[in-house]
């Protein structure tokens, strides 16, 4: 036998032996086709992408004027619960005002500033004012006098004379108290001015009920 | 379904032509890959990526005739089996072709051997000889060929061919005079 007729005959000794295995080699076909079946999905074609691409593009400018929409409308609520809370505080201070009582009044509102009692420095017999702000109300237990104390001071313009306040822009001012503290005083070499603080109000005699301020 | 009919439509990846093709050819090409490796569970695996890559490459394949789409899958699975094989340990190592053995005693065979026998012999041969040996013999490659497939020189494909078929003729007149080992 030639090597070239042995190696015929082992092939078809070979290809004996398949034949005869028959129906066995088919065995793993539908499991060999269920693991290879998912993985021949239609392939996307290169147009797709493209149009997929364009469509991606133009969503662009409106994903980001949704993303600044919402950004702004996150803005809104939060400055609406801003003013919420201002507008609260605002009439409790209101509120305050009206009961007459300035010295728990504290904080400066945006559209209504009040002065707190701490800032005024008291000098026996003497309330000196030691601080400027602008756009400040003196708040007066007893708006009479202040009307009375505004009329009679050309310093103080223009006033405005609330409920229960005096809105006054800018003077230096510096006021004193007289021993009873019935009356105060302005302390100015060039002009004095006296006014009578009015009777009927112990807390008068108690402190001062007048708070200063004006602008530097 | 006709041939050419089939391919056309696998490549616009249908799915039905798809399985027709696959069941068509499922049992030559896992006898194909079953003289390569031993192991059916192996060869299944390896006809798998094998039919993948044809779905996916088909596009490219140009049909020249009956028996055109079987020869191109054939070299398909082919190389797929000698990845697998090359995925752990190179198939073969390069040999000196001063090491070719002599072939010898193809005179002595007789020619009464059992199929199943012979089978038995080719799977338990060392898989180096197992793939040069079904590259030339059963697929009808030249050794130059086999070196270009296995990335080795044509003189170790010569030695490891000789090699084969002196295993298979040790194996065989083992077997005749003391029966199966």
């Amino acid at each position: 036998m030639e090597p070239h007729e042995f190696d015929k005959y082992i092939g078809s000794k070979l290809r004996e032996a398949e034949n005869a295995r028959g129906n066995r080699d088919m065995s793993g076909m539908n499991r060999v086709w269920s693991t290879i079946g998912p993985q021949l999905g239609k392939r996307t074609s290169f147009a797709w992408m493209k149009v997929a691409a364009v469509v991606l593009l133009l969503l662009m400018p409106s994903v980001y004027l949704y993303q600044r929409n919402r950004e702004q409308g996150r803005q809104i609520r939060v400055l609406n619960s801003k003013l919420t809370m201002l507008d609260r505080d605002y009439r409790q201070k209101l509120q305050a005002i009206s009961l007459n009582q300035p010295e728990k009044v504290v904080v400066h509102h945006d559209t209504l500033k009040l002065i707190r009692t701490v800032e005024k420095k008291v000098i026996p017999e003497t309330v000196e004012i030691v601080k400027y702000v602008t756009d400040t109300v003196i708040i007066y237990k007893q708006p009479d006098v202040v009307r009375n104390l505004v009329e009679s001071e050309p310093d103080i313009s223009p006033a405005e004379i609330t409920k229960s306040g005096l809105q006054v822009s800018p003077a230096k001012t510096e006021y004193i108290l007289s021993k009873d503290g019935t009356s105060a005083r302005k302390k100015n070499k060039s002009r004095s001015f006296q006014v009578s603080l009015g009777t009927g109000n112990n807390s008068a005699q108690a402190e001062p009920e007048l708070a200063f301020k004006t602008k530097l | 379904m006709n041939e050419q009919l089939l391919i056309n439509q696998c490549k616009k990846h249908e799915r039905r032509a798809q399985k027709q093709l696959f069941e068509d050819l499922y049992v030559p090409l896992f006898r194909l890959a079953r003289r390569y490796l031993v192991n059916p569970h192996d060869a299944e695996e390896v006809l798998g990526n094998a039919f993948i890559r044809v779905f996916n490459n088909i596009g490219q394949f140009e049909y020249r005739g009956e028996g055109s789409l079987l020869k191109w899958i054939n070299t398909i699975v082919i190389n797929e089996c000698i990845r697998f094989l090359s995925r752990y340990k190179p198939v073969l190592v390069e040999e000196d072709v001063a090491l070719l053995v002599a072939e010898s005693g193809f005179d002595d065979l007789s020619t009464d051997y059992d199929a199943e026998e012979i089978q038995d012999i080719i799977d338990h041969m060392p898989a180096g000889y197992r793939t040069v040996f079904n590259l030339f013999a059963m697929e009808g490659y030249s050794h130059q060929q086999i070196a270009f497939i296995l990335t080795i020189s044509e003189g170790t494909s010569k030695s490891q061919l000789s090699k084969a078929r002196n295993y298979i003729i040790e194996k065989l007149k083992f077997r005749t005079r003391y029966g199966t080992a």
